[in-house]
């Protein structure tokens, strides 16, 4: 009977103590969420805010990336006359052959531009891309209504010309879609403030007069896609500044280049 | 007379008295579940308060590319005489892997890139009509053997992580792409676009 009594004992807290074990972890929960809830430094603060402060935003490397680009455009070398010229002409015939990309380069556009550009070497030969801008307020100052539209037609085809950029498009006949950011001038500013962004700079061009000169070749992508600003003042010949606008648009996955 | 053990032990579970199968330990389940459940809700109750998401390869990746472009030690164009350097303007002889990983040696960051310097897309369309642009790499030498167009800042490490950046997994030990593409001049005069990658594993 001893023997029997011996073999069947009974644990005090049930089989194998195993209540107690679950109490201790149940205690422990608690104890656990009430030091959470003591110690969370600002715990009703507004999510937003403590995401802004702990995640990297994506508005810094964009910014840094606008300003770093408006930074390259304003240092590049000018293309001579018949690099120049050589790559207005692929761009006219691409667009007579049906290729599709951003930008009017129709042929009574294309021989305007290399007209004006011929009878002007001045404004770029030697020169760079902020230079040129210098050199073009020189003339649109000096201009009647018609060598005011030569001039915007020459800084927005010369423009694309120099910086024309590519993104893969399977669907495109050459693979790629080409654009260039918007890029405009105005030549006498009121200050260094970025433009209002609802709308396009080339609509402010024309609409709000707030830039004499504009060049805007985006493909449809990115019509309605996030940007930032970026904007640099420029010296002109005649002491003042121009304002020169940069509107950088992230581009999306796709078109990035692969590792 | 001796009863057996095991008609000993049936007799007591008949009665309810211990025994291996014991109703409290058929009660401990319900337990077990609500000790289950109190973690769970813990577990959302403590993510719906914290956001960490303490990923910051995006921004170093910028900023690294951009160092690599503003450096007096980089491969943006140094005169010099007037110890001044043009961000903006490449010098095609600086840009070299060995120039790159001297000048990353220092900082010896995590994350790993390559910049790939090539023509403005109208004059490589232009001068090539027949092929098709766009292949993942493009790192090539000249024909004299030249310098190449890529530079890494660390092109071991990177080739062994490009394969895995491509598959594009999630999670730990994956890595992440990170790439940028920017208009430069070059020393010379001809427009050139840089495009970078910089690769973080998670």
């Amino acid at each position: 009977m001893k023997r029997e009594k011996m073999l069947f004992k009974r644990g005090k807290n049930g089989q194998f103590g195993l209540e107690k074990i679950f109490s201790y972890i149940i205690y422990g929960l608690a104890v656990m969420v009430f030091i959470v809830l003591v110690n969370l430094p600002g715990c009703i603060l507004d999510k937003g805010q403590l995401k802004a402060v702990i995640e990297s935003d994506a508005t810094l490397k964009a910014e840094v990336k606008a300003e770093a680009q408006l930074n390259s455009y304003l240092r590049a070398q000018m293309p001579d006359k018949a690099l120049l010229f050589e790559r207005l002409d692929w761009l006219k015939n691409k667009k007579k052959e049906g290729y599709v990309f951003a930008g009017q380069f129709d042929e009574g556009k294309v021989k305007r531009v290399k007209e004006f550009t011929d009878g002007n070497p001045e404004a770029y030969v030697g020169k760079d891309y902020s230079g040129f801008i210098s050199s073009l307020q020189a003339i649109y100052a000096v201009s009647n209504n018609d060598g005011k539209n030569r001039i915007k037609e020459a800084f927005e085809l010369v423009t694309a010309a120099m910086f024309f950029r590519s993104a893969r498009d399977k669907t495109q006949k050459i693979g790629h879609v080409l654009y260039a950011l918007p890029i405009a001038v105005d030549f006498d500013p009121k200050d260094l403030k970025p433009s209002r962004t609802d709308y396009s700079l080339c609509t402010l061009e024309k609409d709000f007069k707030e830039f004499e000169v504009c060049s805007d070749n985006r493909p449809y992508e990115l019509f309605y896609a996030k940007f930032w600003q970026a904007v640099q003042a420029v010296p002109l010949h005649d002491g003042g500044f121009a304002k020169v606008e940069l509107r950088y648009y992230p581009e999306p996955l796709s078109w990035l280049p692969k590792p | 007379m001796k009863k057996n053990n095991w008609m000993l032990l049936l007799a007591r579970q008949k009665k309810g008295d211990g025994g291996i199968l014991s109703p409290k330990m058929v009660l401990l389940i319900p337990d077990l579940l609500f000790t289950v459940v109190v973690i769970v809700i813990t577990y959302f109750f403590v993510l719906s308060i914290i956001l960490t998401k303490t990923s910051v390869s995006d921004v170093e990746s910028t900023i690294l590319a951009s160092y690599a472009h503003n450096s007096k030690e980089g491969f943006s164009l140094l005169d010099a005489k007037l110890d001044r350097v043009y961000p903006g303007v490449v010098d095609p002889a600086r840009f070299t892997t060995v120039n790159l990983e001297s000048l990353f040696a220092k900082e010896n960051p995590a994350i790993v890139g390559r910049f790939v310097k090539n023509q403005t897309i109208i004059d490589h369309l232009r001068q090539q009509e027949a092929k098709l642009p766009g292949e993942p790499v493009r790192c090539i030498a000249t024909e004299a053997g030249g310098p190449v167009n890529c530079a890494y800042t660390n092109q071991k490490k990177f080739e062994r992580w490009a394969p895995y950046a491509r598959v594009g997994g999630k999670g730990e030990g994956s890595v992440k792409p990170y790439a940028e593409v920017r208009y430069v001049d070059t020393a010379g005069g001809k427009g050139a676009v840089v495009e970078t990658v910089f690769l973080a594993a998670s």
